[in-house]
């Protein structure tokens, strides 16, 4: 088995290569603009990880990657980078990049294609857990809102017309090892304590009982794994998370366990934006795959302090 | 002030032109596969009302009316047609005409500097909701059963974030059930109704139709305000607007008044509704029209006493 992942050297699309090859399978990996080859996938490169360049807006380059392996299950992790890209370029990295994705997975008789999508499409839905059946606005305010939701509507409808099975990745808020753009709070926090810096919160209060579902990309990784090997699915949507929340003052503690001298100033209580049960339910992946959540951040924290402090700090 | 209409030699497009003519715009209608002239815009061919060829997957062809034309408004209405008799076949020339489409249309309305672009949508995203009157700030499910859902939903998720990215004026119009003159594919009841009257049968030739199944069905002059008013507005408050009667009308309530209209009728419905409380069965289909009415004073204008005779006076000079 051979499954190409699309922006497979970016930072889930090296975690699900690494629990890929641990299942047996062989991977492809896409690079666009970010190529990074990290010591814990360093020694299948070329035995069980092969890289292409690929922008998934040039159908033929995806051709020639099928003509040249035997390619049965796809995972299109590929995305624009956060306000990289104009308006027309985002339409057209995204859209473009889908129809190229599916027909291919067409072409190809792959078994399986996952479409990442994300938990952001619960945006404005106040009171948690988030479940997958539940309905959501169609006014997105942030591109990742707006393209994942459409994703899910095309996605549904085209599995729907040819029969190929399209799976949806709503996945969750991520942290870990390789995580470079510091958009979520984790990582900004482990970053900063370990240089010995207070952190960074972008002008927000940040309140040491507000929650996330907060989810390490080891556990995202494994997620995608299982869904994408599961012998049979029963739904087309599944919620790639920790599927618990955890609060500010618990994962300082975390860090403080391994970096007892950080600098972290939270605010006591909760925030104006505080959302109860802010957690995505992961009922369904673990009911239909062998997906369980390893990860809380007493556990996470200090592995990816450890990767950090192994020379793998930037 | 010129405002062009994607599709605009459809059904929809064609009384839209209408209003906004009335309401003293200039239009440019965009056809593609289908063509048809009809006598209520006959005195404005080449003065008010221009033609051009469109297929909206063609940038290149965008670009050319842009050169032509001084567009300040777009209302997009062009869809690819689905049914068997329309030479739209198949996913992949539905995924490139939609796809390609909006990202043409929204290219333009930048690069035009539009004043607004309206972006055609339907009830139909309302599918799965287990109760109406459907309100635009209703959650939706995030699937596409059919063409129409998943291209609608589409184009408003992806429109509105396009909106605010690149700064454009974009609207929604979530369009209900729309008869009247003109339309020609058929498919959709009132239409499928009158006609078979007309033609003396005594019940719609290829459905089961039953007595009290309802939907929100509004007259196509009151749509063709409805945008009219909404492209024209200075300024509107909301993104996504309903356009329907803001009623719920029974199959029942239609053969009564084509009885009215047509005297001679002999159509008969199944008696009941269709199906049986469970599945596809919903209470109050229709949209709630509360925003429209407040934001920019749309009030329906034509109930079906209004509106069949008047359909039944058109259909008798006219070729359905």
């Amino acid at each position: 088995m051979t499954v190409l992942i699309t922006g497979g050297l970016g930072f889930i699309g090296l975690h699900t290569a690494r629990s890929l090859i641990d299942m047996g399978e062989d991977v492809v990996l896409t690079q666009y603009r970010v190529a990074r080859e990290p010591d814990f996938i360093k020694a299948d490169i070329g035995k069980h990880a092969f890289v292409e360049q690929l922008d998934v807006t040039d159908g033929a380059k995806l051709d020639d990657i099928g003509s040249r392996y035997e390619i049965d299950g796809i995972i299109h992790l590929a995305t624009p980078g956060l306000g990289a890209l104009d308006a027309a370029g985002d339409y057209n990295m995204n859209m473009v990049g889908l129809q190229n994705i599916f027909r291919v997975a067409e072409a190809w008789k792959v078994k399986r294609l996952g479409l990442a999508s994300s938990v952001a499409v619960y945006t404005g839905e106040n009171e948690g857990p988030y479940a997958e059946d539940r309905k959501l606005r169609m006014t997105p305010a942030y591109s990742v809102e707006a393209y994942k939701k459409a994703f899910e509507v095309i996605g549904h409808h085209y599995a729907q017309r040819t029969g190929l099975e399209i799976v949806m990745l709503r996945i969750g808020g991520i942290y870990g090892p390789l995580y470079h753009s510091m958009a979520n709070l984790p990582s900004r926090l482990v970053h900063a304590a370990l240089k010995g810096e207070t952190p960074d919160f972008r002008g927000q209060d940040v309140f040491e009982d507000d929650t996330a579902d907060i989810c390490y990309v080891k556990d995202c990784g494994a997620g995608i794994a299982n869904i994408q090997t599961a012998p049979t699915l029963s739904d087309r949507v599944y919620n790639i998370a920790l599927g618990k929340a955890t609060s500010n003052r618990e994962l300082v503690d975390a860090i403080k366990s391994v970096v007892p001298d950080a600098k972290i100033d939270l605010k006591p209580g909760s925030g104006p934006m505080a959302r109860k049960n802010a957690y995505a339910d992961v009922t369904r992946i673990t009911r239909d795959t062998n997906y369980k959540p390893q990860w809380p951040v007493e556990k996470s924290i200090p592995d990816y302090v450890a990767w950090l402090r192994a020379g793998n700090a930037e | 002030m010129t405002t062009l209409i994607t599709g605009g030699l459809g059904f929809i497009g064609l009384h839209t032109a209408r209003a906004l003519l009335d309401a003293g715009q200039d239009v440019v209608l965009t056809q593609h596969s289908v063509r048809r002239e009809p006598d209520f815009l006959a005195d404005e061919w080449g003065k008010r009302a221009h033609i051009e060829q469109l297929d909206v997957a063609d940038a290149d062809a965008w670009a050319a009316i842009g050169r032509k034309h001084k567009i300040d408004g777009i209302v997009h209405l062009a869809a690819p047609s689905y049914g068997p008799q329309g030479p739209m076949h198949g996913l992949d020339a539905e995924m490139h005409t939609n796809m390609l489409g909006l990202t043409n249309v929204l290219e333009a309305a930048r690069a035009w500097g539009v004043k607004r672009l309206s972006l055609a949508s339907s009830i139909v995203v309302y599918a799965g909701i287990a109760e109406g009157p459907f309100r635009e700030d209703m959650p939706l499910r995030p699937i596409g059963t059919n063409t129409t859902e998943t291209f609608k939903k589409m184009f408003e998720v992806v429109g509105s974030y396009y909106g605010q990215q690149a700064k454009l004026d974009i609207v929604m119009l979530r369009i209900a059930n729309i008869y009247g003159p003109v339309h020609h594919s058929v498919f959709h009841q009132v239409t499928r109704l009158v006609i078979a009257a007309m033609k003396g049968e005594t019940r719609d030739p290829d459905r089961d139709v039953h007595d009290d199944d309802p939907a929100d069905y509004c007259y196509v002059k009151d749509c063709a305000d409805a945008i009219t008013r909404l492209q024209l507005a200075d300024s509107l408050p909301n993104r996504v607007y309903n356009i329907g009667a803001g009623r719920q009308t029974t199959n029942r309530e239609v053969v009564d008044a084509i009885k009215r209209a047509v005297p001679e009728s002999q159509l008969e419905l199944e008696p009941g509704r269709g199906q049986g409380r469970g599945v596809g069965w919903r209470d109050n289909v229709y949209m709630d029209l509360s925003r429209i009415k407040a934001d920019v004073g749309y009030e329906p204008r034509w109930p079906l006493d209004r509106a069949i005779p008047d359909y039944v006076e058109w259909l008798k000079t006219h070729e359905s």
